[in-house]
């Protein structure tokens, strides 16, 4: 039998990438087989550097044996940086052109899905709050990593992150000072609880897990660049599945609807930082 | 037996380019791109390390002095002829298997983001040896892992002349890391990519 002309040209790393993520799924049901062989290749060779691995079959080995290191290398895989108001260019649009709209809604429902360490979630919770939707929004802030999930609802982060947080909010059109909502001490700031009071924090796996029903809006920004194409169309079937009809759908600056199902509709509100509206 | 063409070490058209550049590197690859006869239409990828954060302005720079076409990627588009490939600001550019363009924002490289050397190491192992690695003027060793990757997968390393770059610590630094096919100007480094592009030897 031929196979297909990617996998006869896989070199030795690559085959013990592709079956070291075969062994995690059979073994303890993680799924990381629909993740760009790029990066998998550049996280795994990172972690077998700092972890003084020689041999990928060294890692396999254990990790099929030590469940504690299979969690300990598989938050290695998951985590994601981010920071206040990213792209605030995209902040500004959600204000300018998308809460209009959310207006005209009693209750508003928004999937953050992989907020990782949930600095945007906070910021969209600020937003909402500056634009007077804050009593009647819900923020579901998912990943499919906890670690990173408790740090979000401590939401407490390192001071050098604040100045960019500040001007980031500057440029996305904050109505009011950043400072307005946290306290700084002992070389951190801490979010104000009361942006607490609409986000829920809870973990939900993409590739695994199931539709978040009925949001009025979206939002994944940076972690389909982290998926196969394959898996891109199956999570994009998620979030179109997750939104009612007029929803909002919002993707990272250099991701796009390229593996949209043909069947499904959406129309640009704003190209350049890539904000959507379900239109079917 | 007969090996198929492109494999064989006389012909092997070259796939993909890419181009690291550090301090002094904006000006480095206009130069090189300006020596690119018209019919070069070999994808490329330029990797620049910036300090600024938001939209750089350099696709457009650079669109004034070539032929090809500039753009910042979109994460997972099909690597095209005729492209010039401009990592954006902050993201890493890997290239992915079904020769792909995948973004990252994994964690800085060398203290770099974009790093050279993340895009010089997928490219290696994607393309092997139909990839040409340039490394331009630069003032840290980012891009040297890479050069090592590409020899290693047998592809073409080319580096700018340390005593003809505005800060010779990248070219030095690829030089000491591994056997690098040339030395050279940037001038004579694009008409090597011209004579390589068509599948001569090095």
């Amino acid at each position: 039998m031929s196979k297909p002309e990617s996998e006869q040209n896989m070199d030795e790393f690559e085959v013990e990438v592709e079956c070291l993520m075969d062994a995690l799924f059979l073994r303890w049901g993680y799924d990381f087989r629909g993740y760009s062989r790029a990066s998998l290749r550049r996280r795994v060779d990172r972690y077998l550097a700092d972890n003084h691995y020689q041999r990928v079959a060294d890692l396999q080995h254990e990790l099929i044996r030590d469940k504690k290191r299979c969690i300990h290398f598989v938050r290695g895989l998951t985590v994601n940086v981010t920071e206040m108001f990213r792209d605030p260019e995209f902040y500004r649009v959600i204000r300018e052109q998308v809460v209009p709209e959310l207006k005209s809604h009693p209750f508003l429902k928004i999937w953050h899905a992989g907020c990782s360490t949930g600095e945007e979630a906070y910021s969209m919770s600020i937003l909402l709050q500056e634009e007077g939707l804050g009593e009647r929004a819900v923020i579901y802030a998912t990943d499919v990593n906890s670690q990173v999930l408790d740090q979000a609802s401590k939401g407490v982060y390192p001071e050098r992150m604040l100045a960019m947080a500040r001007d980031n909010y500057r440029i996305s059109g904050g109505r009011g000072s950043l400072d307005d909502y946290l306290s700084v001490g002992y070389e951190r700031f801490l979010i104000d609880p009361i942006l607490k009071k609409n986000i829920v924090f809870t973990q939900h796996d993409l590739v695994t897990d199931q539709v978040f029903g009925e949001m009025q809006m979206v939002i994944c920004r940076n972690v389909l660049i982290y998926f196969r194409r394959e898996l891109q169309t199956k999570v994009l079937t998620l979030f179109h599945d997750s939104l009612d009809l007029g929803g909002f759908l919002a993707l990272g600056i250099k991701e796009s609807l390229r593996n949209l199902p043909k069947q499904f509709r959406y129309k640009a509100v704003d190209e350049a930082t890539r904000v959507f509206q379900r239109v079917d | 037996m007969k090996q198929p063409e492109s494999f064989s070490g006389s012909t092997r058209p070259l796939g993909l380019v890419v181009i690291g550049a550090s301090s002094g590197g904006l000006e480095a690859i206009i130069r090189l791109l300006k020596h690119l006869p018209t019919q070069f239409d070999v994808p490329t990828a330029v990797v620049l390390h910036q300090r600024a954060n938001r939209a750089s302005g350099i696709p457009e720079m650079l669109a004034k002095y070539t032929h090809l076409k500039v753009q910042e990627p979109e994460d997972k588009e099909i690597i095209t002829k005729g492209h010039l490939y401009v990592v954006p600001p902050n993201y890493h550019l890997l290239i992915d298997s079904g020769e792909l363009l995948s973004l990252s924002l994994d964690a800085p490289l060398n203290y770099c983001r974009p790093a050279i050397d993340m895009t010089f190491l997928s490219a290696a192992e994607v393309f092997r040896q139909r990839l040409a690695g340039c490394v331009l003027t630069g003032a840290n060793d980012d891009g040297a892992r890479g050069c090592v990757a590409i020899k290693r997968h047998g592809g073409v390393v080319l580096v700018q002349d340390p005593q003809q770059a505005a800060v010779d610590i990248m070219p030095r630094a690829a030089i000491a890391a591994t056997m690098v096919d040339e030395v050279l100007t940037v001038e004579v480094m694009a008409r090597k990519l011209t004579t390589l592009a068509v599948g001569a030897d090095p």
